[in-house]
């Protein structure tokens, strides 16, 4: 509950309460150091009373000074809860836009100081890049100008697209993959793959295991071997993952636009709305005369 | 009595008319909601669905679609043996339809069937082996399956059709994900005695040479080079292989080899642009590594064959002319500041008096001075 003003009139006189009897008990406290004081130096007995009546005023100041300081950080308080109130109405992405116009705006003033001064900004900035991440960058401008090109040539290029893109979602499984090629090739275990402890001392293979395990590792065309991989089922799950990945990018592949009404309504339903939008793409710039001589009414 | 048969005064348009209709149509017709509330009812609907589509399918046989959509409302329904019953017959109407054996697959692989939709691409890679895009697919399943030999294996397969480059390339860049560089280079191999082009030398080259192995990758060349040495055209095609060879060369320090090569490759090649472009090269390489003589005698060539060239065009622009005589003469001056044998400045002053000669020949048309 914010703080009302009776409420820290309140607050203010309890404190004032508690200050005056504080200072009262100080008061009597010091009469009584006072009298004990007497014994050991006369000259102070004049300036006691005067020393009692000083930190009467110095209690009076400690006491303006802590309303000060209480008022102080109650305003503190406020202005805090005022803004943490506004912060939480701004949401996330309001803050995002106002975040990108301040960088931009910055931008400008940037390259707006750096042109006054007869500077060139993008000279200054590439001064900040190394090498490799020049390079890095001109590589992935590369392939995305590569990968930009998304009209059907045939089938068997889009079929190449499609796969490369899918290549990105694979993350080869190399350990496993080499564990299995250690044993094909004889080699003691750990010699591709991390050092194990926990697995057990592991006897390199027989030499028949080897060549079996070669054989099935590096198969031709004409290996008889099939159906003896189990997929695991996290595996599986990749699969499946994929697939349902691909229906939702079907799904949002043709955006839902807004329809603008035109006015003009020169179907009867929606089919027939479409086939005219279909026949305004191909047509209108050669029917545009016929068209405005039907607005006009008359022909030229 | 007024007549009755005078039009209205204000008619109605077309316009008008479709506006009321599009403001007073009824909503969408949409399917009423059935629900089905226990085993009977739902063995009656699915009954009806089936005859439904049975006879959707039975009037119009080849219409894929249709019998796309029985088998995957089957599939949706989880009779897995009914709705692998309607592919088949789709596959016997149409077995050579693309769009049939990606739907089957998906179906197996979405009811977490991997060996069944496995055995199904290898039917279709068999039916279909130019359709690069069944492969593919094949490809990637093996290796998301983490199935590295299946994978190879179908590789393999596919390459003994000796299908397009990319195909051969997507192979080669399996094999580098795995680490497996000697088998790629085997690929490599392989995929030169298919097709042996000089792109795919100069592929294979640089391939070596990210590896490391620059002696197996001078090998390549030199193996290209001895390949293309043998007649005119093949040499004029070969010239992304010298090149190639050369900058290798180059990176690798050795200075000698590239000079050779270009030299080889200016003698063999016709005076066409690619050649000028090598030229080009060749200077540059001998303005970064080289000695005095053989830059002078690169720089001299390439301006002598620039004024042949502007001359053929023009023989009356008596500035080249004079260009071309200064050039030679420059030479002859720096032959004699240096010192050099006799025998070179006699050539170097015949070739300016043949320059003079040449031009002294170019006679003007008339008697003016200007035409």
């Amino acid at each position: 509950m914010p703080p009302t003003r009776s409420s820290k009139r309140q607050e203010k006189a309890k404190e004032m309460a508690d200050e005056e009897t504080a200072v009262e008990a100080t008061q009597d406290e010091d009469v009584v150091m006072t009298s004990v004081d007497t014994n050991e130096s006369t000259e102070d007995d004049p300036a006691s009373d005067g020393t009692a009546k000083m930190t009467m005023d110095a209690r009076k100041a400690k006491m303006e000074e802590l309303r000060r300081k209480m008022a102080a950080s109650s305003r503190a308080n406020r202005a805090s809860l005022v803004e943490e109130s506004t912060k939480s109405k701004i949401t996330a992405r309001d803050a995002a836009r106002l975040d990108r116009q301040r960088k931009l705006a910055e931008t400008l003033r940037l390259k707006a100081d750096a042109e006054e001064r007869g500077e060139d900004v993008e000279r200054a900035k590439n001064w900040e890049y190394t090498i490799e991440e020049n390079d890095a960058w001109e590589k992935k401008q590369a392939r995305k100008a590569r990968r930009a090109d998304f009209a059907f040539h045939d089938d068997a290029h889009a079929a190449r697209r499609r796969y490369k893109k899918e290549l990105d979602h694979i993350k080869p499984d190399l350990e496993a993959y080499n564990k299995q090629k250690e044993v094909a090739m004889g080699l003691a275990p750990g010699t591709l793959t991390q050092f194990d402890p926990k697995a057990g001392p592991a006897s390199s293979p027989t030499s028949l295991e080897q060549q079996l395990a070669a054989e099935n590792l590096y198969r031709d065309a004409n290996t008889l071997m099939y159906g003896d991989s189990k997929p695991s089922e996290e595996a599986i799950d990749r699969v499946v993952s994929k697939i349902n990945r691909d229906i939702d990018k079907k799904g949002k592949f043709s955006r839902k636009r807004l329809n603008e009404d035109e006015g003009d309504i020169t179907y009867i339903n929606e089919h027939n709305r479409v086939f005219n939008k279909k026949i305004a793409r191909y047509y209108d710039k050669y029917t545009a005369e016929i068209r405005a001589s039907f607005e006009r009414g008359t022909a030229l | 009595m007024e007549s009755k048969i005078a039009p209205a005064g204000v008619q109605i348009t077309t316009e008008q008319i479709l506006r009321e209709a599009q403001e007073r149509r009824d909503s969408v017709f949409s399917v009423p909601k059935q629900r089905v509330d226990d085993l009977e009812e739902l063995d009656e609907h699915r009954g009806r669905k089936r005859v439904e589509f049975e006879e959707r399918v039975r009037r119009t046989r080849g219409n894929i679609k249709e019998w796309l959509q029985y088998a995957n409302w089957e599939a949706s329904q989880n009779e897995f043996t009914r709705s692998r019953s309607v592919f088949e017959c789709v596959l016997d109407v149409d077995s050579r339809s693309i769009q049939v054996w990606l739907n089957y697959t998906e179906m197996e692989l979405k009811a977490r069937n991997v060996q069944p939709a496995r055995n199904l691409f290898d039917r279709a890679v068999a039916l279909l082996p130019r359709v690069d895009q069944l492969w593919y697919r094949y490809v990637y399943l093996q290796e998301l399956l983490q199935n590295i030999p299946g994978v190879r294996q179908v590789f393999e397969r596919w390459m003994q059709w000796e299908p397009e480059d990319k195909a051969w390339q997507a192979y080669i860049k399996m094999e580098e994900r795995y680490q497996e560089l000697e088998r790629a280079s085997a690929i490599y191999e392989k995929w030169i005695s298919v097709r042996p082009e000089p792109r795919v030398w100069v592929k294979w080259a640089r391939f070596e040479e990210e590896r490391g192995r620059t002696d197996k990758a001078r090998e390549v060349l030199q193996t290209a080079l001895n390949f293309f040495r043998d007649e005119e055209e093949q040499i004029e095609k070969a010239q992304s292989i010298f090149s190639a060879f050369a900058k290798m060369e180059t990176k690798l320090k050795e200075y000698d080899r590239p000079r050779a090569v270009y030299k080889f490759a200016l003698e063999h090649l016709p005076k066409t642009k690619s050649e000028v472009l090598l030229a080009a090269a060749y200077t540059n390489f001998e303005k970064q590594h080289r000695t005095q003589s053989t830059l002078e005698s690169t720089v001299l060539g390439k301006r002598r064959i620039q004024y042949e060239e502007q001359v053929s065009q023009d023989g009356r622009n008596y500035d080249i002319w004079f260009s071309c005589a200064n050039l030679e003469e420059g030479t002859l001056r720096h032959l004699r500041d240096g010192g050099t044998t006799a025998d070179k400045e006699q050539a170097t002053i015949g070739r300016v008096r043949e320059v003079y000669e040449r031009a002294v020949a170019q006679v003007s048309p008339g008697n003016e001075k200007r035409h």
